[in-house]
Parts: structure tokens; C-alpha cells; sequence
């Protein structure tokens, strides 16, 4: 298990240079720049919001950024920022620190993606547990119908038919802002509902499948009934490859973020990193790049160190199938 | 065809002739009444997105400052925008945009995951391993950041956003060729094939691939809607196609922006998006029962 877990690691550093890199050189690669947009030279401004600087300032201003040092520097320079945590200031905010940005809006996009999990699952099992048992039944393929539904719209046209019906006819829920607990009632459904489609079905296959192997016929053999059966062996057997999908499932809710922060004006990480790429703010780009790759590889980790605690097949031999 | 059906014949299960297997296969489709509306209805979006020109009552860009806001009404069946632009033509046009980004950056991906994919599946060792590490890097990538960043990276035109969608996407349907090349790899008639002295890429070619493009095809048909998905979902945040060009994620974007006031500017994209990823989905759900394929997508 150590063995796996330090493999593990040493395979996420390969990973999280490479994507540094790639984000890295597609960002300068980016026609303009935050200065060419926001600061006219010599009085060329195109703008309200532009300054205008003399050519000393904007030298200044490369020096400050090392704009000018070679690529290796820069990237070097983003990097040891970033895992130091002393990742300095940003274009965009020159008088807040990034690492403060992030204290302040990345706990809304992740709480968000967590919340959304936790309801997901809590809704998913008993669903699939009750599909599963009535499998071929009108419970089933109501259950099923729903959760193709929700598997099939993603979690923006999700939100704008809960914006419709929660925040526009019946007024129940605000739709815009953040301001306590009840602003997070429609976020968290958008991004759940979808993921209660994937995460239902699945179970209820592997539980079918389950249900219908020979240690359940030996369940059923000794007198027990459904519920030892279901609740006995089966449905462990079957949380188990759940698991393993939570981790894919978690990255894409990190990403569902952006666009839901987005619709409901959320004040999260993804709308920092939109605004970022749009006006080429090239310290914040990598700073929240690279964040978002750290995440998603250490919820993978995670996800995937529980699946081994707790499979006793793996626990044993130490090695991922 | 006529050389796979022939091989085909020689595996257990198969041994109906090709005209009998498919029709039952067909039959198999349409007994699962949903892929069967969902199939028409992919049929319906495609057309109207190709003869937009002739189905569209208005110009989509045409501006009237006399008639902005109006609600449904016999000249204007959806209302109209906040300039006064008529919002079924604006919906019908901006199917275009989506089956352009859905068929077009799914075609890419096939055809980047079919090389790669049988490439690594069949050659195994060394071309694998280098392969499946690709994939688990870009599977560690925030994907979506990285189609922002590439559309930022190329501007907002289509092109742009059909490479920000495939950049990522194909690695998907490279594991899947990899894992159905590696199945099929092992069966007899392509053994038999290689005992006839069929080369290597002939071996690919003509056995393997045509043999492996059940799931493929399943892969395929739940690949269009997602990729239509980060196509809409890229303007949802404002970086999509540039705004006087129709397009259902900005249409979203705009009709929310105005829901208090004006929600029949939202309701009608947004249903016919869902309708539409959902159209696709039964048809997929109709084409994996019929190759009874196992897949968790």
C-alpha cells in the first residue's frame, strides 16, 4: 500500500510539471497581453479603466513581473510560488495577494462541489438500493427514466429550469448572490441532480449483478431473506465500485462549478479564473490552474487510497487492479 | 463489409448472415421506443441546423428597435430579444453552432482515438504504456480550464472551440478502441487472419477495427451531446462563439440575465437543448442494448 501510494505520488509530480508547462506555454502563446489591454503608453488609451503610463512605469512593471526573463525562469518563478505558497500578487489585483484570493473564494467552489457530493449521495443510494430490489418494476424504470434525465442535461440547463421554477414562479429560493444558506439551495441541486442520475444507476446495476450471485442464492439457501441479503453482503459489495467513480465525479463537479458560479453569481474560484484567462492575467491563470490540477489529483489519491483501505482484495496484495 | 461479415461468420455467436443480423439489430433498436423518438428528433434538430436558411422565418440578426421584448405573439411565435431580434430563428440558427461543435469535434476525436487507440491496443508494450500515461495526465487536467484557456489562446471562433473540445475529449474514446482492440485481438479469426499472412495493418484494418465498433459507435453517440455541452457551456461564461452569432449557451446566458422580467427568453433554449442531449442519449441507450455493450458512461 505505501509502495502504491509514494508510486502514486511521484506519478501526480510528473503530472502537475506537465500541466504547469502546458498551461503554461497555451497562455503565452495567448495573442495580447494585460498590459497591451489595460494601459495605453504615452497616452494611447482606449478605455475608461485604462492608465496611462510612461514607458518607465510599464518597464518597471515587466521588471516586477520578470516579463522579460526567459521561459524556464518564468515557469520556474510560477511554480516555487505556487508550492511555497508565496505566489505574490496578480495583475488583476495588484493589492491582494493571490494566496488571499484564494483563502476567500476557493472555499465557496469547493464547498460547493463537497455539499453537492454529500446531498448526491445521500438521494443516489437509497434510489438505487430501491431500483435494484424492484428491479423491472414501475418503481425501476420510473427511478431509471429520472435519472437518464438528469444524467443527460448538465448542471447549467439543470440550473435554468430550477432558476425558472424556484426562483422566478414560485419565489421559494434566491437565484443571485451569496448571502447564506438558502443561496446555496439551487447551486448545489444543479450540480447534484446530474450526478444522482450517474451515481443511482450505477449502483443499482452492480447491485443487480450482486444480487444475483452465487453468495446471495447462498443467503437466500440458509433462510435469510432480501433485506440480509441487500443490507448483508450486497450492498457493500456494491458501494465498493462506487467509490472508485467519486473521483472522476468530484473533477467534473470542480468544473461544474465554474460555469454555476457563474449563473447564480457566486463569488467562487471559477469566476476568478474566467475573469483571469479573459484579460490575461497571467499569474492568477497559473496559480488557479494549477490549484485546480492539485485538487482534482488529490481527491483521485483520496478516492482511490479509500477504495484500497477498503477492499480487502486490494488491502492484501497492495496493488490497484 | 462483404470481407468482415465472412470473418465475422467464423466467431460463435455470430452466425446469422450480415442482412439477418442487422435487421434484428434494427428491430432490437426500434422495440426501445424512446431511442426510436430520440432518433427522430436527432433526425428533426440536424435538418433544421442544416436548412436554418430556409426554416428560420427571420434573419437572426436582424435587429427591430420597434418591437423589442414582445412576448409570443403570430408574427413572432418565441417573442422577440432585448433588440428586438426574433427568437425562433435565433433558436434555429443556433443549432448550427451546436451539431457543428458535436459532429465535428467527435469526428476529430474518432479519429484520434481509432489511431492511437488500435495502435496501442494492438501493439501493446511500449506504445501502451506511453498511451495510458497520456491518458492519466490529461484525465488529472482540469478539462475545462484547459478548453478556456485554448479558446481564450485561439479567440472565439468556431475552429477555436471545435479544437478547445476535442483537445481533451479523444482521450476517451482512445481507451475504448484500446480496450475493444485488445479484446478482439485475441479472438480466433484474427488469428487466422495473421496464420494467412495478413500483415499487421491489414490485420488492424480489415479484422480488428470492424470488429470493435459496437461500443465505438455507443461512444460515439454520447460523445456528440457532450461535446455540445462544453460548446454551450464555454458561452454560458462568456467565452464562446462571439455574440452576434446565435448560439444556445449564449442564448441561455442572455435569457438569464433577464429571467425576472423576461423568462420566455430563457425557457425555450434551455428546453430545447435538454430535449436534444436528451434525444441523444436514448439513442444511445437504444444502440448499447442493441451491441450489449457494458459501459458506464
Amino acid at each position: 500500500m505505501a509502495q502504491f501510494i509514494a508510486r502514486r505520488f511521484l506519478y501526480m509530480i510528473l503530472a502537475f510539471v506537465v500541466i504547469s508547462l502546458v498551461t503554461y506555454f497555451l497562455m503565452k502563446a495567448a495573442p495580447g497581453s494585460f498590459l497591451a489591454m489595460n494601459v495605453g503608453v504615452n497616452g494611447a488609451s482606449f478605455g475608461a479603466d485604462q492608465f496611462q503610463v510612461s514607458p518607465q512605469v510599464m518597464q518597471s512593471i515587466i521588471n516586477h513581473y520578470h516579463l522579460n526573463a526567459p521561459w524556464y525562469v518564468q515557469w520556474w518563478g510560477f511554480v516555487k510560488g505556487f508550492v511555497t505558497l508565496h505566489m505574490g500578487t496578480s495583475f488583476e489585483y495588484p493589492n491582494t495577494p493571490t494566496l488571499q484570493l484564494i483563502e476567500e473564494t476557493f472555499p465557496v467552489s469547493l464547498s460547493l462541489a463537497l455539499i453537492s457530493i454529500a446531498v448526491g449521495l445521500a438521494v443516489a443510494i437509497p434510489f438505487g438500493i430501491i431500483a435494484a430490489v424492484r428491479a423491472n418494476s414501475w418503481v425501476d424504470s420510473t427511478t431509471m427514466f429520472a435519472a437518464m434525465t438528469g444524467t443527460a442535461i448538465p448542471s447549467y440547463i439543470i440550473a435554468v429550469f430550477l432558476i425558472l421554477i424556484f426562483g422566478v414562479w414560485t419565489h421559494l429560493f434566491p437565484i443571485l448572490g451569496y448571502q447564506g444558506a438558502q443561496y446555496y439551495v439551487l447551486p448545489v441541486l444543479s450540480l447534484a441532480i446530474p450526478m444522482i442520475g450517474a451515481s443511482s444507476r450505477y449502483l443499482r446495476n452492480s447491485l443487480i449483478e450482486n444480487l444475483h450471485s452465487e453468495y446471495v442464492t447462498a443467503i437466500f439457501a440458509r433462510g435469510g431473506t432480501l433485506k440480509d441479503a441487500v443490507f448483508g453482503n450486497a450492498l457493500r459489495n456494491s458501494l465498493l465500485p462506487l467509490i472508485t467513480t467519486i473521483g472522476p465525479l468530484l473533477a467534473g463537479l470542480m468544473m461544474g462549478t465554474v460555469f454555476i458560479e457563474e449563473m447564480f453569481g457566486l463569488p467562487g474560484m471559477g469566476h476568478i479564473f474566467v475573469n483571469a484567462a479573459g484579460r490575461r492575467d497571467y499569474p492568477l491563470i497559473m496559480d488557479s490552474a494549477m490549484l485546480y490540477a492539485v485538487v482534482i489529483m488529490i481527491m483521485n489519491l483520496l478516492v482511490d487510497i479509500i477504495y484500497g483501505v477498503l477492499d480487502p482484495r486490494i488491502r492484501r496484495s497492495g496493488r490497484m487492479g | 463489409m462483404a470481407t468482415s461479415s465472412r470473418v465475422e461468420n467464423d466467431s460463435a455467436p455470430n452466425i446469422l448472415p450480415t442482412a439477418k443480423r442487422r435487421s434484428r439489430a434494427w428491430r432490437r433498436f426500434t422495440k426501445n421506443k424512446l431511442s426510436l423518438i430520440g432518433a427522430v428528433f436527432v433526425v428533426i434538430v440536424v435538418l433544421t441546423a442544416i436548412f436554418a436558411r430556409e426554416v428560420a422565418p427571420y434573419n437572426p440578426l436582424q435587429a427591430n428597435f420597434l418591437e423589442t421584448y414582445q412576448g409570443p405573439t403570430w408574427q413572432h411565435l418565441l417573442g422577440t430579444d432585448s433588440l428586438g431580434r426574433d427568437m425562433l430563428s435565433r433558436i434555429i440558427y443556433s443549432l448550427r453552432n451546436a451539431c457543428i461543435v458535436g459532429f465535428g469535434a467527435e469526428i476529430v476525436e474518432l479519429t484520434i482515438g481509432l489511431m492511437l487507440g488500435a495502435t496501442a491496443g494492438y501493439l501493446g508494450g511500449f506504445a501502451d504504456t506511453i498511451l495510458m500515461r497520456v491518458v492519466d495526465v490529461v484525465y488529472g487536467f482540469p478539462t475545462f480550464l484547459f478548453a478556456i484557456i485554448l479558446v481564450v489562446m485561439m479567440g472565439h471562433t468556431i475552429l477555436a472551440i471545435l479544437v478547445a473540445v476535442s483537445a481533451t475529449s479523444w482521450v476517451g474514446m482512445a481507451r475504448i478502441v484500446r480496450s475493444q482492440v485488445m479484446q478482439v485481438r485475441q479472438s480466433p479469426y484474427i488469428e487466422s487472419a495473421r496464420a494467412m499472412g495478413a500483415s499487421t495493418w491489414q490485420t488492424v484494418i480489415r479484422y480488428v477495427l470492424p470488429n470493435s465498433m459496437g461500443p465505438v459507435l455507443v461512444a460515439v453517440t454520447f460523445g456528440i451531446p457532450a461535446n455540445m455541452m462544453i460548446e454551450a457551456a464555454l458561452s454560458v461564461v462568456g467565452l464562446g462563439i462571439q455574440p452576434p452569432t446565435p448560439d444556445l449557451g449564449e442564448l441561455i446566458l442572455v435569457g438569464q440575465s433577464a429571467v425576472l422580467s423576461y423568462s420566455y427568453l430563457l425557457i425555450w433554449p434551455a428546453l430545447l437543448f435538454a430535449l436534444t442531449l436528451l434525444s441523444f442519449s436514448f439513442v444511445g441507450d437504444g444502440l448499447r442494448n442493441v451491441f450489449d455493450t457494458k459501459s458506464d458512461r
